[in-house]
């Protein structure tokens, strides 16, 4: 590791993420801590002529250990060793943020406090006096507002002022005679003086922490400092009862005296998120709002972005005709015009309305709705036996399936885990919107976001009943309640959203420019050749000819299977490539149909092979059969083969059932 | 209540706005229902708008019964009703702009003897609306505030 060591540290949400940028800016990577799937940014800068290695700490309120990413914190600055811990308070949340403040004081590390966010302290009707606050800490602290730059530079120069200092160790006056007796024979043992800090070692041992039990454990003193623990423990224990609250008690004391000199005033005022929340997470408001939101994304999705696909659908229709005039080999020709051009333009065509869904979820993410649409759904999930965390991957789901399914590894029980990952699936994800578009475009023109939400919330509707059944049949038990922290809600940041847009739409491109592309050929392929060899381009468009092709055969095996449904061979076909992934359906739709110049929609409108009710049925199947190829592999990853294969049946069962009741109540209704 | 926004204030906003969102709500969801009632706009026919418009009705009612309660939160219900309706507006306003490219730039077939006020939805007009009752609230994180007890 070159140049100066420091680390940032800090509450969740409070800025780090932001600081860690603006000190670094493009000079940063990203891994993982040695044996965990806990992300690690590393980062360096120059300033003042001095070159700093900078780590960012994950997101912690305390240093005892008790989760990974406390445990990943407090190892490295124990380990480590850092030059200087930037340790950033949230300036709104002082007395929360100084209890990890006085934790890195015990450890002896050298801090420097960056008093983040004091605009929104200000809001609150908090002032705060920075002088006042480093008088009572005893270390430098920045005032900072790092989502507008404000204190950046400052905090630069205070990291080369205070490189090398020793801060003075925080006292505790109702332990200090224990904690002194302690760190008396802790002294004796040279090695350990010199590795760990005598204080913190004594204090963590007075709480009984396992790790600091594990250090002490190879001293040649063990026996001493443990026989001495004993009878301190038992003097403490008389006093206070349990220790370790008891030092919480006695932390909060003294962060309640170093608030009360560094607020020079308080008001009560309402901030903008306390107003937003008091609607947004309101026991009864809190769930239509939710779903109000997802019908105006897909508004926005669907109509704004109409005009853009326009244009890809008036340019693929261009390429066709002049690669038709062109190439006079048939079979080639057709290979390019029928298959790749037409194939692949009728899912790119998709490519906007899958950028504008992703360009709303992105905003609604960065200006922190997201969680407290996690929060207002957490009541409904539990009711049907979810667990509250799996609120986010159900929500990432609506993205794609394959990094929610992989985002369960939060959820520290297995059936929680399990339940999560298998009902994941049945939250649409943005592979299914192109097949919603074109039958919404071509069978519901004017409601098409009315049709396109009922899909959306008819797979939240679904997964929420599954899960209660797998949990009452299955994974019978409770599952357990889960606290989260609303982040404030922040303006839109423009270029992490338009970031995040890209780099989720870049994966639909590089899908559409391999899987798609492969699976729109194989079709082609398949519908121009038979049992009785090639069979011409005019396959594509003669009835006759194409019902010779493979492609016939396996729609025609198929066909029974779907007829009660109304739906032709042709819809077997697309529903059976769907299996590699859920585009592959309208690409397999566009070469069946044989739809060059023409709008898919509409082609397949006028061809009567499908009524409003059957089109609407095939969506609902298209939403709950086999997940995608990689879904499959993500829940065999997560879960094993046995899940990945019941997750297979039991959507393939479900589609089946309510495409029927669709078909049934819908034939009865018309 | 809020030192800057008169309780009197809130509760006529909270009225005006809630009863007028309720009323257009009613009327997007009979639409829906194939009962088409105009009032100055055409129904969209969507029942989702309904439900939206119903859905921003309530806060801004659940505002005027905080209001009369003499509770200081009413104006949370105020503000967050407003930016929901102008939202809900602007949104209108992206979809106008969209077909606006359809008829003017891509001439396309669909769009044919289309005109903006073909776009003017009930939803756009109550938000345009919601701006009144926007203007009065937006600074009010940064007064200070008398919750009752």
């Amino acid at each position: 590791m070159e140049g100066t060591l420091i680390t940032l540290i800090g509450n969740p949400n409070v800025g780090k993420t932001t600081i860690f940028n603006a000190l670094t800016g493009l000079k940063q990577h990203v891994g993982n801590w040695p044996g965990v799937t806990v992300e690690k940014k590393e980062g360096e800068f120059e300033h003042g002529g001095k070159r700093f290695h900078v780590v960012d700490l994950p997101g912690v309120y305390a240093l005892t250990a008790y989760s990974i990413d406390e445990k990943i914190a407090r190892d490295f600055i124990v380990r480590e060793k850092p030059d200087l811990v930037v340790d950033i308070v949230d300036a709104s949340n002082l007395q929360r943020n100084l209890y990890l403040t006085l934790q890195l004081l015990e450890i002896g590390a050298n801090v420097l406090v960056a008093l983040n966010k004091i605009d929104l302290a200000e809001e609150k009707g908090i002032k705060i006096d920075p002088r006042e606050l480093e008088r009572v800490l005893g270390v430098s602290v920045i005032p900072m507002v790092a989502s507008r730059g404000e204190g950046i530079k400052e905090l630069k120069d205070a990291i080369l002022k205070n490189l090398g200092r020793k801060p003075e160790p925080v006292k505790y006056p109702n332990f200090e005679p224990y904690i002194e007796r302690l760190i008396r024979i802790i002294g004796l043992d040279g090695r350990l003086v010199k590795e760990y800090n005598p204080r913190w070692l004594a204090i963590k041992l007075l709480e009984g922490d396992e790790d600091a039990k594990g250090i002490v454990g190879g001293s040649p003193l063990r026996d001493e400092i443990m026989r001495e623990l004993i009878k301190v423990k038992k003097e403490l224990q008389k006093k206070h009862g349990d220790i370790e609250l008891a030092l919480a008690d006695e932390r909060y004391g003294i962060i309640s005296k170093i608030a009360e000199s560094a607020i020079v005033e308080r008001e009560e005022r309402m901030t903008f998120s306390e107003m937003l929340d008091e609607v947004l997470t309101h026991k009864y408001l809190g769930i239509p709002i939710f779903i109000g939101v997802m019908w105006a994304v897909f508004k926005f999705t669907f109509d704004v972005s109409a005009p853009f696909s326009d244009i890809i659908d008036w340019f693929f229709s261009w390429l066709g005709d002049s690669v038709g005039t062109h190439i006079s080999n048939d079979a080639l020709s057709s290979l390019l015009r029928d298959g790749i051009i037409a194939g692949l333009g009728s899912v790119l065509v998709f490519l906007p309305p899958i950028a504008f869904l992703f360009l709303a979820f992105s905003w609604l993410e960065d200006s922190g709705y997201m969680a407290r649409a996690a929060f207002v759904m957490d009541r409904v999930m539990h009711r049907f036996g979810l667990h509250g965390k799996s609120v986010i991957p159900m929500i990432m789901g609506f993205g794609c399936n394959v990094p929610a399914i992989m985002a369960t590894r939060t959820l520290e029980d297995e059936k929680d885990r399990l339940l999560t990952i298998l009902v994941n699936p049945l939250m649409s994800c943005s592979a299914r919107l192109p097949v919603y578009m074109l039958f919404a475009g071509a069978f519901f023109a004017g409601r098409e976001g009315t049709a396109i939400t009922s899909m959306y919330l008819l797979g939240i509707g679904l997964a929420l009943v599954i899960a209660w059944l797998f949990r009452k049949v299955i994974f019978k038990g409770e599952p357990s309640y889960f606290i989260m922290e609303l982040p404030p809600y922040n303006r839109p940041n423009w270029r992490a959203i338009i970031g995040a847009t890209w780099s989720r739409t870049e994966k639909f491109l590089r899908k559409a420019g391999t899987i798609i592309f492969a699976g729109v050929v194989v079709v082609w392929l398949l519908s121009v050749t038979g049992p009785g060899g090639y069979l011409g381009s005019e396959a594509l468009e003669n009835g006759a000819l194409l019902s010779k092709s493979w492609v016939a055969v396996i729609g025609h095996a198929l066909q029974p299977l779907f007829s009660p449904m109304g739906w032709d061979w042709r819809a077997g076909v697309a529903l059976f490539f769907g299996f590699i992934a859920k585009e592959v359906v309208v690409g397999t739709l566009g070469v069946l149909y044989g739809v060059g110049e023409e709008n898919l929609p509409h082609v397949i409108a006028a061809s009567g092979t499908f009524t409003p009710v059957t089109a609407y049925a095939f969506m609902a199947f298209v939403l709950i059969y086999v997940p995608c190829v990689a879904t499959i592999g993500a829940i065999k990853g997560e879960a094993g083969w046995k899940w990945a294969l019941f997750a297979v049946v039991y959507e393939l069962i479900l589609a089946y059932i309510v495409a029927l009741v669709i078909v049934g109540i819908g034939g009865a209704l018309a | 209540m809020k030192g800057g926004v008169s309780p009197k204030t809130l509760k006529i906003t909270g009225a005006v706005l809630g009863f007028l969102y309720l009323i257009y709500g009613i009327v997007e969801t009979l639409s829906w229902f194939g009962r088409d009632v105009s009032l100055g706009v055409s129904p969209t026919g969507d029942i989702f708008v309904g439900f939206a418009l119903l859905t921003i009705s309530a806060v801004y009612l659940t505002g005027l019964k905080r209001a009369a309660e003499k509770d200081g939160r009413a104006v949370a219900y105020i503000y967050t009703g407003a930016i929901l309706g102008m939202a809900l507006g602007a949104l209108a306003l992206l979809v106008m702009g969209a077909d606006a490219i359809e008829a003017y730039l891509l001439h396309s077939e669909d769009f044919i003897g289309w005109s903006p006020l073909d776009d003017v939805t009930s939803y756009l007009v109550l938000g345009v609306l919601s701006l009144a009752a926007y203007l009065p609230v937006k600074d009010v994180s940064k007064e200070p505030l008398k919750v009752k007890a």
